[in-house]
């Protein structure tokens, strides 16, 4: 009914369509009433002739009177019957604008709808060829004459990033090489020397301090997304923003009589993503020299490193809603130390089906010798980046439109997505289109892909409430789906965390219980169910602990709903009858309210078997009685698969302040280990324990 | 018209020989069973070897008194049993009576027919118009509230709304 009220227009066809059905229904009914009486008065009378043709022209009439509810029928099955245009994989050649411009006028014909994407100004590279500059501020504090500590090597006992596939590195923002330990936070990337295996920790200072610009209207800002390290490299991955800057003068006859008010940024360029990329190559050897610049236009979607290799995907929007749109302006370009390279249309592959909305493009660049090679697809980006040791997965989401969905008002004109999965096959920094598969739903995180013996396995959730369907799919190397579980979980629940690790695939789900799954891949074509257990809470993420334990990571607490921040261990030895091992809550109603940024962001978390810790960042908010508080640490669980948790500290950087006010604006966000020493980050200081001991701070040194 | 009072197992086939409708007033009894008579009706009491000649005074019954009209067409007058008359129409005020392949000019007013045929199911359907029931093939309603008759000749006439209610009547509606 809201629908017919929203849609006046369609109201009136149906109240007519109704009414004519109703009039012709009547004289239907007339005519037969009518000949029935004249039959029986003529066999009254012993005239035995026939009615000729009633039974034709009652047809007749009756497939009129039915002939407009049809085709209203024919019309709304068309209209609300959501078309897609389903990406088949199949590559088409692009040789020129007009060939992009001919694809999006035949994807949109074919959706019946003018759904645009929007798009934001890209800029074009105005740098310079040659060596390049180093345009930020780097602030030495120690020199490597300074003391012998610097020449001292570090240890090779460190705790790395937590990444998702081993050999495949995340960007992160805190990382250590056991030597150094570098931190950024917001538009400072620091240095510190961190430990040494003459000295251990005694020698932590602060050793290089690089400050980027982030003022607006300053020419060139420059905001670091996330880093790498490795032993011959830093890499400073960001967005570089070039804000235009003009002096606003007010329209004259204005009060103030057109004085010139300071600046203002020219609107074209508010929005949230750079125009540029810009990875910035450290030489780790000659004393952290810039050593390579490499600028990507378009926006960041996702970025690994494998060895020397660096792998950067990204996207750029081709805004054409604007009638005057330059494709070429928004095709892929990079540069390597100022030099330019365009990709040319003949680069540009098109996938069949999909949405040529934009560029999405593959970069794999050689650390080493500068080389880079690029593969630019026109179609959907994605949202989630997969990279295994041979391949880039990038997930992204193919909706299904209403085609008629301009005329007609619909409160939920998209109401299924696929998920379509991009494959590129990376070897050694070149990258190759591989081809795109697709499923149903859409994938919650990059640990729902997953890639094990030439296998892709995917867990996808599709439609709300009482429509969810929570799948498992195993697609072969050509992306063809050869396995599918469905309807994971029980109705209404959706999958909260999934976890691949070799034959096995875990699987939490949620809405009220948490039912914890335990998914037999052995064979991939026949994936089953060996395992289940049901517990209150979920977890958001799962991380292996050897073969036989799932450390979890969510929300429970002790009442059996999810106010509280749960850490679970999971005992998977019997795939078939999980349990849990051990567990730690901690209930928000102890503390006002409790967040850990590891439930969403894996990097934050510090596991190591070897050590036998877990920990992660921990922030409590009370306001109670005696006001507000707020702490930030890091909490420190000694684990053992035997006894199991076992409290080792929390480490906070504020609470042995002077200065009472810094209480509040102290965010510690990481923590590492190097040796038997642990570090922990806040965007104002580096502290060091002892593993053993975490609380007892044996030394700090300030970031700012 | 017609009642038929015989036993149940042979209601329909019989009904069917002899081609007949049953009404629920009815003036004529027709049974095999004399015992089944009804003193104030007309009885006519058969056996079942007879139902030929049954059939056939059931026409006579029906058709009853014949009554013949005369009119004049260019081949000269003709003396036509009522029946065979399509409609009579009165065109320039005169009234023809039309018959499958002619017309005949007829020197009775109108009223005068409609008043002579009065148990012969002829209705009027106009001020201009009176039209055989039997020679009806088909009634189409117009969505003006009129009717459409489809003659057996092929020919078309129309019901006027003024004698809708009547020729409903006639039909027994």
């Amino acid at each position: 009914m809201l629908f017919l009220l929203n849609n006046p227009g369609i109201a009136f066809i149906l109240l007519v369509v109704i009414g004519f059905t109703v009039l012709m229904g009547a004289k239907i009914f007339e005519e037969i009433k009518l000949n029935s009486a004249l039959s029986l008065k003529q066999r009254q009378m012993r005239i035995s002739t026939p009615l000729k043709s009633f039974k034709t022209r009652i047809a007749l009439m009756s497939s009129a009177a039915l002939a407009p509810v049809v085709a209203v029928v024919i019309v709304a099955t068309i209209a609300l019957s959501p078309q897609a245009s389903l990406p088949t994989g199949d590559l088409v050649a692009v040789n020129s604008a007009n060939d992009i411009m001919d694809i999006y006028t035949t994807f949109q014909e074919r959706m019946g709808s003018n759904y645009d994407t929007f798009g934001w100004g890209l800029r074009t590279f105005d740098g310079t060829v040659g060596a390049p500059e180093a345009n930020f501020d780097t602030t030495n504090v120690l020199t490597s004459d300074d003391g012998t500590e610097n020449a001292d090597s570090g240890s090779d006992d460190y705790s790395g990033t937590n990444n998702q596939v081993i050999g495949v590195e995340e960007m992160d923002n805190v990382l250590t090489d056991g030597k150094y330990i570098y931190t950024m936070y917001q538009n400072k990337v620091q240095i510190s020397l961190a430990y040494t295996t003459v000295d251990g920790p005694d020698v932590l200072s602060l050793y290089k301090t690089f400050t980027f610009s982030n003022e607006m209207c300053s020419g060139e800002q420059f905001y670091p997304m996330g880093m790498y390290v490795d032993d011959d490299y830093l890499v400073i991955i960001g967005n570089q923003y070039n804000f235009e800057c003009k002096d606003y003068e007010t329209e004259p006859g204005d009060d103030e009589g057109g004085e010139t008010e300071p600046s203002y940024i020219e609107p074209y360029y508010w929005h949230q993503n750079s125009s540029h990329i810009k990875v910035l190559v450290f030489d780790k050897n000659n004393d952290f020299e810039l050593q390579d610049e490499y600028l990507m236009n378009g926006y960041f979607t996702g970025t690994r490193k494998i060895e020397n290799n660096l792998y950067i995907v990204t996207n750029n929007y081709i805004p054409f809603y604007d009638e005057d749109v330059d494709i070429d302006y928004y095709l892929s370009e990079y540069s390597v130390n100022g030099q330019v390279t365009k990709a040319t249309y003949e680069d540009v592959v098109y996938i069949e089906g999909s949405n040529p909305n934009s560029f999405t493009t593959f970069y794999g660049i050689d650390l080493d010798t500068t080389q880079v090679d690029m593969e630019t697809i026109l179609g959907d980006s994605g949202y989630n980046l997969y990279v295994s040791n041979e391949n880039i997965y990038l997930v992204g989401s193919v909706y299904y439109f209403w085609p008629m969905v301009d005329y007609v008002e619909v409160e939920e004109p998209v109401y299924e997505s696929k998920t379509a999965i991009m494959k590129v096959a990376i070897d050694d920094g070149e990258v190759e289109y591989k081809g795109t598969g697709m499923v149903s739903g859409y994938t919650l995180n990059q640990f729902s892909i997953d890639e094990y013996n030439g296998y892709l396995r995917i867990t996808t959730t599709s439609g709300w409430g009482e429509e969810t369907n929570n799948r498992l799919y195993v697609l072969d190397e050509n992306l063809v789906v050869v396995a599918l579980l469905e309807n994971l979980g029980k109705p209404n629940e959706q999958i909260k965390s999934t976890r691949f690790v070799g034959d096995y695939a875990y699987l939490v789900t949620f809405e009220q219980t948490d039912p914890f799954y335990v998914i037999n891949l052995t064979d991939p074509t026949d994936p089953v169910i060996e395992g289940e257990l049901e517990i209150p809470g979920f977890s958001t993420y799962l991380q292996p602990l050897g073969e036989d334990f799932m450390l979890g990571i969510g929300f429970g607490d002790n009442s059996g709903g999810t106010q509280g921040l749960k850490i679970s261990i999971y005992d998977i030895s019997d795939k078939s009858n999980p349990f849990v091992f051990d567990e730690i809550i901690f209930d928000y109603s102890e503390f006002g309210w409790a967040n850990s940024t590891v439930t969403y962001n894996h990097k934050d978390l510090l596991v190591s078997l070897s050590k036998g810790i877990i920990a992660l960042p921990f922030t409590t908010y009370n306001f109670g009685d005696s006001g507000y508080s707020y702490t930030s640490g890091i909490l420190v669980y000694n684990i053992d698969l035997v006894t199991g948790f076992t409290f080792n500290g929390y480490v906070t950087h504020a609470a042995d302040s002077a200065d009472a006010e810094s209480a509040y604006d102290v965010y510690v966000y990481k923590s590492k280990f190097i040796d038997d020493y642990f570090y922990t980050i806040s965007n104002k200081y580096i502290k060091v324990s002892t593993i053993e001991d975490t609380q007892t701070i044996l030394d700090s040194i300030d970031l700012n | 018209m017609f009642k038929l009072k015989v036993s149940k197992s042979e209601h329909k086939i019989i009904k069917d020989r002899l081609n007949l409708v049953e009404t629920i007033s009815y003036d004529y009894i027709l049974t095999d069973d004399k015992e089944l008579v009804e003193d104030d009706k007309i009885n006519i009491v058969f056996n079942s070897s007879e139902i030929t000649r049954v059939t056939k005074l059931l026409d006579l019954i029906v058709r009853g008194e014949e009554i013949h009209i005369i009119g004049n067409n260019e081949f000269g007058q003709k003396n036509v049993e009522s029946r065979n008359f399509y409609y009579f129409i009165v065109e320039n005020e005169d009234v023809y009576g039309v018959l499958s392949n002619t017309r005949l000019l007829i020197k009775t007013k109108l009223y005068e027919i409609e008043e002579l045929l009065k148990h012969k199911d002829f209705i009027r359907i106009s001020k201009y118009c009176l039209v055989n029931i039997g020679k009806i093939d088909y009634i189409k309603p117009a969505l003006n509230s009129k009717l459409n008759l489809l003659l057996k000749n092929s020919e078309h006439l129309e019901v006027n709304r003024g004698y809708l209610k009547d020729f409903k009547k006639a039909l027994e509606i």
